[in-house]
């Protein structure tokens, strides 16, 4: 109870931190909601697919029947971010929820026990961290053939090392503390030590990177579906939707604004998701960081 | 007297690692061939300056550290004792040697055998803010041991610990607390309570009041008083603070540079020190009362590396009585009196 | 005896997220010229925030409520009050008049700067006139050289050098100065105020009985021992001869044999600098060692002030009284005091020891008892006498 009011009273004074759970919080109604606010066309067989208005490439400005208008290929583009909210959410948590479930697990293990264990999984992640990460997504991402799920696989094992070495830096530092030496000498097993004593008390950073990292996963995924690499087309997905725009960024002259639609929906859902994350990664982190302890 | 704990010719080493192979380049000499013998139910104090070495033959003793070479001893009869002894020296037998090193020797024990021992001995940190799990409740904490020996659980291990909780002075309305919530005091008597959960028989304490205040530390040696007698404890107290140990110890030992100097009981010790480094140490050490302001000997110098430690008898840098004899060999300990052992080629009194 | 400190009513709160901290309350304190006046109490009892009032260091969210603490700078001019006074005046007294020595000396000093150049800094911001007056006669003692053929080279550059020193004694911190210093290659020709102020460094190196203070001044603190260090930092707090040292528990963290060491560095150089000295420790034996008046702190506020011998062996308080017999002698029990150290937070009414007093009486529950001198020199805050 006492703790709930702390969280409350840092947030309170960082009100910034309150926008961001509100953002994350709409597009969370967003998601669980789509099939309502956006409800899929009778005889639709899968809901991701954004229903089309014929094969026209131009955009149509927004209506009474596509409220944000359609985009290239007539695809309605409510329908498209409303729906790639369910997607941005799928990328971003199975991607995070990946990479911390191997980052623990290695990073434990190398930081724990040290010795050639450690050297041989740090070596490995020098070797994935050698490589620059959008293009390495790439290359993974070409070479599993394009589709959501290699995007996800292959952000994943691009971000790995990094949530690895940090969770390895961490564990060692808390290692030495005299109550993981207390807890050896009382006889606990090295699983109960890791799990009980060590990781408890050296999670938080990783935890406030990976709300933080939530919106960069998205970002980097939306890159990926912009260079062609990510959803089929017509698939619900933001960074294909920003792919459709891509001809329609400047008008006809003399109307240089005529798409505006196209372009700045999808973004600005991109931008909001990102921004959300990254609001409430600073929240998590004002609230459980320990080093700014009650004062 | 029977001995419970006891170690010989124990030596732990820490390697120097250098350079990108990490090639060992030499050592520091932490505990360095140490024989000590604990009796049961003494109160055995271990006295001497950082970086002599104390901590770590009290956590060699509990093997949370791995000695380099010797043997550590719980609760052994002598003669298995001397028969390692023998055989060790005959070299005769070297498979009746290690079988008899197996089953009796905690230098070479591990997994679960090591694990029974632990039951049995303790450790209790210096530092109570460091040495409880800031994200475990109290009762977890004390629970702690009776879990992972499978002893209790559920109910009875609550109970159990509000037991152990009403021994060590405090009440199960503690159970639910965290540990930032409790005063230094409070924490370290949890600490205390963890390390009795397992009814062991011997605890080692690592300056469990150094970190305290002086009220709060007489509150805790009185526990600990108390404590020894009503559950039959056998100790090894280390500190740095002679008044200490003088006031509460049955028996010294007086520690410098990895080695032991001096061993006597306290009065002895503290009256007529036989070792020049003790009496340092005696005259050194202030006392509450500025009418014995004292013509303190101030020692010369620092302590020097345990990794380099001086030839001959490690003090000789440092003390006024050294000789060319003591520059050279190292003096050994050879009983000086009825109690007292002493590592000195010219000792006092 | 001539006072040189004397705090009244000084009174600090903390404002946190869990309500007021009643840190301070009415501390009343002097200090004569020329002691070693030691502050004794437990952890959380407010002997450092009393120290750190003195600087007007207190962090926040703690503030100085109210009080006043007047400092005889010198003899000619009039105490001045340190809470009212500028934060450049502030400035001018902190590491000159007075100064500091913590507990961890490997925390007081800067890990990428040298012993050397730590030092040398402070006496470069203290006492900079003194510098030029210095270097000034060094470079009066080369233009008077006969000339030869170097000096007629260099000679233009030691004339410029001599307007510059003459500058800093007449006006040490002006606005013109500030930006000769600033610039490339110019600065160089103040370069003497450094090595002046090195020399110096030596030589208080040397005080503080270090074994060769040239090899010293270019190490840097991690190659030093808790010892070494320590002394370093009381060669630091000494660079500017201060009339008054805070030593804020400078030998806790070090070895018995090393404390005696420094206990015994600090009796010398008290004498020999005539300055006063604020000792703060718990430990009750270092203050007998050392201490000429002794005041005993509970949970914010004295309880008792008096002679080091009288405290000692009549003290009057019963919280004195309880410190002192749980101290551990050699077969003695120690006696622990019941209870413990009231929450800052809600302290109890009264007198703050009450509810661990043996002897409290209705009085004590409802009014603070205020500091009343029983015997010449000695005070006692209890009702019972």
């Amino acid at each position: 109870m006492t703790e709930l009011r702390f969280w409350l009273y840092q947030a309170r004074k960082n009100p910034l931190s309150l926008v961001g759970i509100a953002i994350v919080l709409i597009f969370v109604i967003i998601a669980i909601l789509a099939p309502f606010l956006a409800p899929p066309p009778e005889g639709h067989i899968d809901a991701y697919q954004i229903p089309r208005d014929g094969y026209s490439p131009t955009p149509k400005p927004p209506s009474q029947e596509y409220k944000f208008g359609t985009t290239q290929g007539q695809y309605d583009i409510f329908y498209g971010v409303i729906w790639g909210t369910r997607s941005a959410f799928k990328v971003g948590l199975l991607v995070i929820g990946m990479v911390l479930v191997i980052g623990i697990l290695l990073g434990s293990i190398a930081g724990y026990f040290g010795g050639l264990v450690d050297e041989i999984i740090m070596r490995i992640t020098d070797i994935f961290m050698a490589f620059p990460p959008l293009i390495l997504a790439m290359a993974i991402t070409v070479a599993l053939g394009p589709s959501l799920n290699s995007v996800i696989i292959a952000l994943t094992l691009v971000s790995w090392p990094i949530y690895t070495r940090l969770i390895r830096g961490d564990i060692l530092t808390v290692r030495e503390e005299d109550y993981v030496e207390a807890a050896r000498g009382v006889g606990s097993s090295h699983l109960r030590i890791i799990a009980r004593h060590i990781l408890p008390n050296s999670i938080y950073p990783t935890l406030i990177m990976a709300s933080l990292d939530i919106g960069a996963v998205v970002l980097s995924a939306a890159a990926l579906s912009f260079l062609g690499l990510g959803a089929p087309e017509g698939y619900a997905d933001w960074g294909q939707m920003i792919q459709f725009s891509r001809n329609w960024i400047v008008g006809p002259p003399g109307n240089p604004l005529a798409y505006w639609y196209t372009v700045t929906i999808p973004g600005l859902f991109i931008l909001f998701f990102v921004l959300g994350w990254n609001l409430l990664g600073d929240a998590f982190r004002d609230i459980l960081d320990p080093r700014l302890a009650k004062r | 007297m029977e001995v419970l704990v006891e170690t010989r010719n124990l030596k732990t080493h820490f390697p120097i690692l250098r350079g990108m192979l990490k090639r060992p380049a030499g050592a520091v000499r932490a505990v360095d061939g140490i024989n000590l013998a604990i009796q049961r139910g003494q109160w055995m104090g271990l006295v001497g300056e950082s970086g002599c070495g104390k901590t770590t033959l009290g956590k060699t003793i509990l093997r949370l550290l791995m000695p380099t070479s010797g043997h550590i001893y719980f609760d052994v009869p002598g003669e298995i004792k001397a028969e390692i002894d023998l055989l060790e020296y005959s070299a005769t037998n070297p498979r009746r040697l290690q079988a008899l090193r197996q089953e009796y020797d905690l230098a070479m024990n591990s997994g679960n055998k090591l694990k029974a021992f632990r039951k049995k001995m303790q450790l209790v940190h210096q530092d109570p803010y460091t040495s409880l799990n800031p994200r475990m409740k109290v009762e977890n904490i004390v629970g702690e041991p009776l879990v992972v020996h499978k002893l209790l659980s559920g109910r009875q291990a609550r109970d159990r610990v509000a037991e152990i909780l009403f021994m060590v002075g405090l009440t199960d309305k503690h159970m639910d607390r965290y540990p930032h919530q409790l005063s230094g005091g409070q924490r370290q008597r949890i600490a205390i309570a963890r390390a009795l959960a397992t009814n062991p028989n011997f605890i080692v304490f690592d300056e469990p009041t150094s970190a305290l205040d002086v009220s709060v530390q007489a509150q805790i040696l009185n526990l600990l008083k108390q404590l020894k007698r009503e559950q039959q404890l056998t100790y090894l107290y280390i500190t740095h603070d002679l008044s200490v140990a003088e006031s509460v110890c049955d028996g010294i030992v007086v520690m410098y540079l990895g080695k032991v100097v001096e061993v006597g009981n306290p009065v002895e010790l503290f009256c007529v020190p036989k070792h020049p480094y003790s009496q340092a140490l005696v005259l050194s050490t202030p006392i509450a009362d500025p009418q014995r302001k004292r013509g303190r000997i101030v020692l010369p110098g620092e302590v020097p590396s345990p990794a380099q430690p001086p030839s001959g008898c490690r003090f000789h840098p440092r003390c006024v009585r050294a000789t060319e004899e003591c520059k050279q060999v190292e003096p050994v300990l050879e009983s000086v009196g009825e109690t007292s052992l002493v590592a000195c080629w010219h000792p006092l009194n | 005896m001539d006072e040189l400190l004397r705090i009244r009513g000084l009174t600090v709160r903390f404002y946190t997220y869990d309500g007021v901290v009643q840190a301070l309350e009415n501390v009343d304190l002097d200090i004569n010229q020329k002691e070693t006046f030691g502050l004794v109490g437990e952890t959380g009892c407010g002997k450092t925030l009393t120290a750190l009032s003195i600087l007007r260091l207190i962090p926040p969210p703690g503030r100085i409520e109210c009080g006043s603490i007047c400092f005889n700078i010198d003899d000619e001019n009039e105490p001045v009050d340190l809470l009212t006074i500028s934060e450049d005046g502030i400035r001018a007294i902190r590491g000159s008049k007075i100064s500091m020595v913590f507990q961890e000396p490997s925390a007081a000093l800067n890990p990428v700067y040298t012993i050397g150049d730590q030092i040398s800094e402070v006496i470069l911001l203290h006492r900079r006139q003194e510098l030029g007056q210095r270097a000034l006669e060094a470079v009066n003692a080369l233009l008077a050289e006969t000339p030869g053929f170097i000096s007629t080279l260099a000679r233009p550059i030691w004339l410029m050098e001599r307007k510059l020193y003459q500058q800093v004694i007449q006006a040490p911190s002006s606005l013109w100065l500030t930006i000769i210093s600033r610039i490339f290659l110019v600065k160089r020709l103040l370069w003497r105020l450094k090595d002046e102020a090195q020399k110096i460094t030596i030589s208080v190196l040397g005080e503080v009985e270090i074994p060769d203070p040239q090899r010293l001044t270019r190490q840097y603190p991690h190659q030093l021992s808790g010892g070494m260090e320590q002394r370093a930092v009381i060669a630091m707090a000494l660079a500017c001869s201060p009339k008054f040292l805070i030593a804020d528990e400078p030998t806790t963290s070090l070895d018995v044999t090393i404390q005696a060491q420094i206990l015994e560095l600090l009796n010398r150089l008290k004498v020999e600098w005539e300055s006063s000295i604020l000792y703060i420790t718990h430990d009750l034996g270092v203050a007998a060692e050392i201490c000429d008046r002794v005041g005993v702190m509970y949970a914010g506020s004295l309880c008792e002030i008096a002679k080091v011998d009288d405290l000692y062996a009549n003290p009057l308080h019963p919280y004195t009284k309880a410190l002192l017999a749980a101290v551990p002698k050699l077969g003695e029990e120690p006696h622990s005091i019941g209870g413990s150290v009231p929450d800052p937070l809600e302290p109890p009414p009264g007198c703050r020891f009450h509810p661990r007093c043996s002897s409290a009486m209705e009085k004590c529950r409802e009014q603070v008892p205020l500091m009343r001198e029983l015997a010449p020199g000695h005070f006692v805050a209890c009702y019972m006498y």
